[in-house]
């Protein structure tokens, strides 16, 4: 059992110093591999303590743990078998590889560690590492997006790592238990859940991710906006008191920021016309959907034990739908058998709105009781709301498709079966566990809702086809980045504020001071000469100063 | 025969000899310098070795001269002189391999290394003083003897950062022995006790203590670079590269650092210092110097000098350590002794490499170098993202035990001094990694003498700082297995807390 545990994340690391090789490429697509036979074969409920590991660490593997480790395997299989083609031809294509797998390697290790340290080490290594695949193609967009990205990363790290820490001494575990858990106190809850948002994307710490996102490469792209943005919630699951305490006022912010989420994301992405930014604010409004379920959670703590597995399999979901999604945008770009590469963009997008019989519709039947558990009237109307948004979103990132010139080339044959396999696992899984474990037939759950939507979407498609151009106006009205690029004059009118401080600051103290330091200078240079001697002096400034300090404070406590 | 009393003398010794030895020999006999090295380098390792099991088991090592009455001067190795001598010797015998390659061809071969011997030599006498007096010996005598080593260039820039290193330093040491005077009148010998010994003392002395106090910590804050008096530690810069190394890795600063903490939980006591309020002006001066260090470092283009004030900022953490009451910032700041130790040593050996190899001195001249010397850059990398308390470099274990010591002990301020730092390392930091590793090289370099056929730079240069890079990762990824530097400063932090 410790070797699985072990291996998953460490034969990624292990073969990283080899990919370097353009022959060994192919490396790559083997990494992923001892992490899905962990999570096929070892049982829930595996632990096992290393004590020499960091500060003693604790790996296993609790209920959405595997479940969280059973799609990031097989996501990062798909996208790294599409990327030992895709970067065959690249520039630095052994650098990228080498970041790839470093990022495995840490998304895969803060799956299986179930202790904050251990945690925290697998989120920074595939935090740091992904800067490298965001930057990947050294485009300027690409290096901007990248900066963005590392210094959210960094606040988001720091922020976490505070949280993580205040844990550890809270609850006085550093592998704290559900019951330990309820020690905790808001300080460090509300860390928490900020050092994890920038991660998960949520508003307004989404900034970086429909930058970040679209800049790296396809295969990048997909592991990053599938499996990576989900480490943010298996942290919430595992370190926030789920199931053993009620925390509505931390519910309540949740519920509202994800709802907000979950509705804007989709309209702001509506504008976009890069198909990739449209995927990640739809990756975005997802985030909001999921950190909604949290906090009703959290609100109702009674739900916690069918609720966290339920919350687990709908982010499998969305990570293994959108990982497809934004591998056949790469495949639309260039593969040679485009309608086959069209019919399964189209089936994705329908699992990816909730059609009937599709997983997206399954697992959003299984949060159900956690969505419907409040008779808040608002929180229904606003999911009903997020889910018209979202199916539009997903026909606006259809047409782009739709409308996306390919330039096949060859070789692409195994990356596109591949997609196919992930495909038709996505298809095929979900009903099979569904239907074995006897869940009730409640797939028609968003027909309502996609009929809203297609009423909406209906006229604006005719006027498109129609009357091309009517519409143009408003796309791409707002970047990529949105609230960013509000802040853009920011930094230009500081500097020119703080130069414009400091010439006045220049002009007072030359008028105040010169007489006085010309006086200073006329005596300091009749005394002294050299350098070295002015220094000398300078020191016994400060040495002067020193003991003239401590006599002070000396005069002050003797008397006591 | 019990040879235990003669232990601490032949640690001392085993670096002493050869170094004497080493002025007697002439320019030209490299082999016979390079054996003598070491032979010493080498035979300390067996000794701290030995001494290490021995501490381990509760053995007592402990040599003693008495001048005159009152006044001895004592060797002897407690926890965590251990540490302090384990880090020396280990790191005295990489940077010696390192010196011998870098100084190939360089003139006062046999001064530079005598002196560095005998540099060394005095480190390990400081780690292992058992009282105060002895400290302050030794601590003159590393003065004394890094001097020559600063100054070895000869050119004026060398003599004028040499000159105020001397003026620092002789100062602090003035102050040191003033406040160890005092104290010595006061309440008698002062063998290093764990646990402290002044807490004892009548109340009345209570006032003098603590003048004394900032005294001991003015002298000795010289050496760490507590600001404000941090200022020689970058013009110093202008020592060779493996002499900058070994000053801001273990000898100088270190030295400096290693007598804050002697002084706080040996000679007042942790909890007797706490109680004088004497914690919280340590920890305000340490968190002071933490994030002023590194918002010059920001501003340095010279890389060398970039990583001086990073060195001023990183040796607080133990300072800082220091300051927080509890066990667990205790280990937090004795852990990053060592682990401050290997991370910044492989920093500094790499620089020396950019600039032996390629003449790059300078952070706006290192585009590119990671794809012209990636085993060098892989080794800047570590240490830099060690520095920055990225897990799994040994950097984050310091940082999670501080963070932890100080929420345990309710100083949450602490915490958030860890989060700016960290946050500045990052930012000047990580602009050198991305130069290294993304930017395009140059067409030429600014010099490029060929040293390997083979390699990216000639072997004595290139295996140092690997090794060393390698020991953080290990230092950081095993921190809790048997004989790690955190087990080692656990067992000092319980027998400080007497437990």
């Amino acid at each position: 059992m410790t070797v699985p545990l072990i291996l998953s994340w460490l034969w990624p690391l292990l073969l990283a110093p080899l990919v370097l090789q353009p022959r060994r490429h192919w490396l790559v697509a083997l990494a992923p591999l001892p992490a899905l036979a962990t999570a096929l074969w070892i049982p829930a409920g595996a632990r096992v303590e290393l004590p020499w590991l960091l500060v003693g660490a604790t790996l296993g593997l609790d209920t959405p743990g595997r479940i969280f480790l059973g799609f990031t395997a097989l996501l990062w299989l798909v996208a790294a078998v599409h990327a030992v083609r895709a970067l065959r031809d690249s520039p630095h294509a052994g650098r990228f590889h080498l970041f790839f797998l470093l990022a495995m390697a840490g998304n895969l290790w803060l799956i299986v560690a179930l202790d904050l340290a251990s945690f925290y080490t697998g989120f920074a290594l595939m935090g740091i590492a992904s800067y490298g695949l965001v930057i990947h193609d050294g485009r300027r967009e690409s290096l901007r997006a990248g900066k963005v990205y590392l210094i959210l990363t960094l606040l988001g790290e720091s922020t976490l790592f505070m949280a993580l820490v205040l844990i550890a001494h809270q609850t006085g575990s550093i592998a704290p238990s559900a019951a330990a858990l309820t020690a905790i106190d808001d300080l460090a809850i509300g860390l928490l859940i900020l050092g994890l948002a920038v991660k998960a994307g949520l508003m307004p710490l989404h900034v970086w991710l429909p930058l970040a996102h679209p800049a790296a490469p396809v295969p990048a792209s997909a592991v990053l906006s599938g499996t990576m943005i989900k480490a943010a919630l298996l942290g919430w699951l595992r370190f926030l008191p789920l199931g053993a305490l009620a925390l509505p006022h931390w519910g309540l912010l949740l519920v509202l920021a994800g709802l907000i989420t979950a509705i804007l994301a989709p309209l702001i992405g509506l504008i976009q016309t890069n198909p990739k930014v449209v995927l990640a604010y739809s990756s975005v409004a997802k985030m909001g959907v999921m950190t909604l379920a949290l906090g009703l959670l959290l609100i109702e703590p009674r739900l916690a034990l069918v609720g966290v597995p339920a919350l687990a399999l709908y982010a499998g979901h969305h990570a293994l739908t959108k990982g497809g999604l934004f591998l056949g945008v790469g495949l639309r770009h260039t593969s040679g058998r485009q309608p086959m590469i069209l019919a399964g963009l189209s089936l994705l997008v329908l699992v990816m709105i909730g059609a009937p019989l599709t997983s997206g519709a399954i697992t959003k039947d299984g949060l159900k009781p956690i969505l419907e558990v409040l008779d808040w009237r608002w929180l229904g109307a606003g999911l009903g709301l997020a889910s018209v948004v979202t199916a539009l979103l997903m026909a606006r990132f259809l047409w782009l498709m739709w409308r996306t010139e390919p330039h096949p080339e060859p070789g692409y044959r195994s990356a596109g079966a591949v997609w196919s396999l992930l495909i038709a696992a996505i298809l095929v899984l979900p009903p099979t566990v569904a239907l074995g474990s006897g869940a009730q037939l409640g797939w028609t759950t968003n027909l309502g809702l996609i009929a809203i939507a297609l009423a909406i979407g209906l006229p604006v498609l005719l006027a498109a086809l129609q009357r091309p151009g009517t519409l143009d106006g408003i796309l791409d009205r707002i970047p990529p980045g949105d609230l960013l690029e509000a802040l853009r004059p920011l930094p230009p009118q500081l500097r020119w504020s703080q130069r414009w401080i400091k010439r006045r600051w220049a002009n007072w103290r030359a008028r105040l001071l010169d007489p006085w330091l010309d006086w200073v200078d006329l005596h300091w240079h009749a005394t002294r000469a050299s350098t070295a001697e002015r220094l000398m002096a300078l020191w016994l400034v400060a040495g002067m100063l020193w003991i003239g300090l401590l006599l002070l404070i000396g005069l002050m406590v003797i008397p006591r | 025969m019990n040879l235990d009393p003669y232990l601490p003398l032949a640690i001392v010794l085993s670096s002493a000899l050869p170094g004497v030895l080493i002025f007697l020999l002439g320019e030209d006999s490299y082999r016979l310098r390079t054996a003598l090295n070491m032979f010493g380098a080498l035979l300390k390792i067996v000794l701290v070795g030995w001494m290490i099991w021995g501490v381990f088991h509760g053995h007592v090592y402990e040599s003693r001269l008495t001048l005159m009455p009152g006044l001895e001067l004592v060797l002897s190795a407690d926890a965590l002189s251990v540490l302090f001598v384990a880090l020396s010797t280990v790191l005295w015998l990489v940077t010696t391999i390192y010196a011998i390659g870098y100084l190939e061809h360089s003139p006062n071969r046999s001064r530079f290394f005598g002196f560095f011997s005998l540099c060394v030599s005095a480190t390990v006498g400081i780690a292992l003083a058992g009282n105060l007096m002895t400290f302050v010996v030794f601590y003159e005598i590393l003065t004394l003897a890094t001097y020559p080593l600063v100054a070895h260039r000869g050119t004026p820039d060398a003599d004028h950062g040499a000159k105020v290193y001397l003026a620092y330093t002789m100062s602090g040491g003035v102050l040191l022995f003033v406040g160890a005077v005092w104290l010595q009148t006061l309440v008698g010998q002062l063998a290093f006790t764990q646990g402290g010994l002044l807490g004892a003392a009548p109340e009345a002395l209570h006032g003098q203590f603590i003048v004394i106090f900032f005294l001991l910590l003015a002298g000795l804050g010289v050496k760490a670079a507590l600001v404000p008096l941090h200022g020689w530690l970058p013009q110093a810069m202008i020592a060779p590269a493996p002499v900058s190394a070994l000053l801001h890795a273990v000898a100088v600063v270190k030295a400096g650092a290693f007598g804050i903490v002697r002084v706080v939980y040996d000679v007042y006591g942790v909890e007797f210092a706490h109680d004088l309020g004497l914690l919280t002006v340590l920890g305000v001066l340490a968190a002071t110097t933490i994030i002023y260090g590194s918002i010059k470092a920001l501003s340095q283009d010279g890389l060398k000098k970039r990583l001086a004030y990073s060195t001023v900022s990183q040796v607080s953490y133990i300072a800082l350590g220091a300051s927080v009451l509890g066990p667990i910032a205790t280990i937090g700041g004795l852990v990053h002794l060592v682990h401050q130790g290997i991370m910044k040593i492989t920093l500094f050996f790499c620089a020396g490499n950019y600039a032996e190899t390629l003449g790059v001195h300078r952070v706006s001249e290192m585009n590119g170098v990671g794809r012209r010397m990636p085993w060098t850059t892989l080794a800047f990398t570590v240490g830099a993202l060690g520095m920055i308390g990225i897990p799994p470099v040994a950097g984050f274990v310091t940082k999670w035990y501080l963070g932890l010591g100080a929420a345990s002990a309710g100083a949450y301020w602490v915490i958030g001094v860890l989060l700016v730092s960290s946050l500045l390392n990052a930012a000047y930091f990580l602009p050198i990694l991305y130069r290294a590793w993304f930017r395009p090289p140059p067409e030429h370099w600014p010099k490029e003498p060929v040293l390997s056929k083979r390699l990216e730079t000639a072997p004595s240069l290139l295996w140092p700082p690997v090794v060393t890079a390698l020991l953080a990762v290990i230092a950081g990824l095993l921190a809790a297995a048997p004989f790690s530097p955190l087990e080692w400063a656990t067992l000092i932090a319980e027998r400080e807390y007497g437990r």
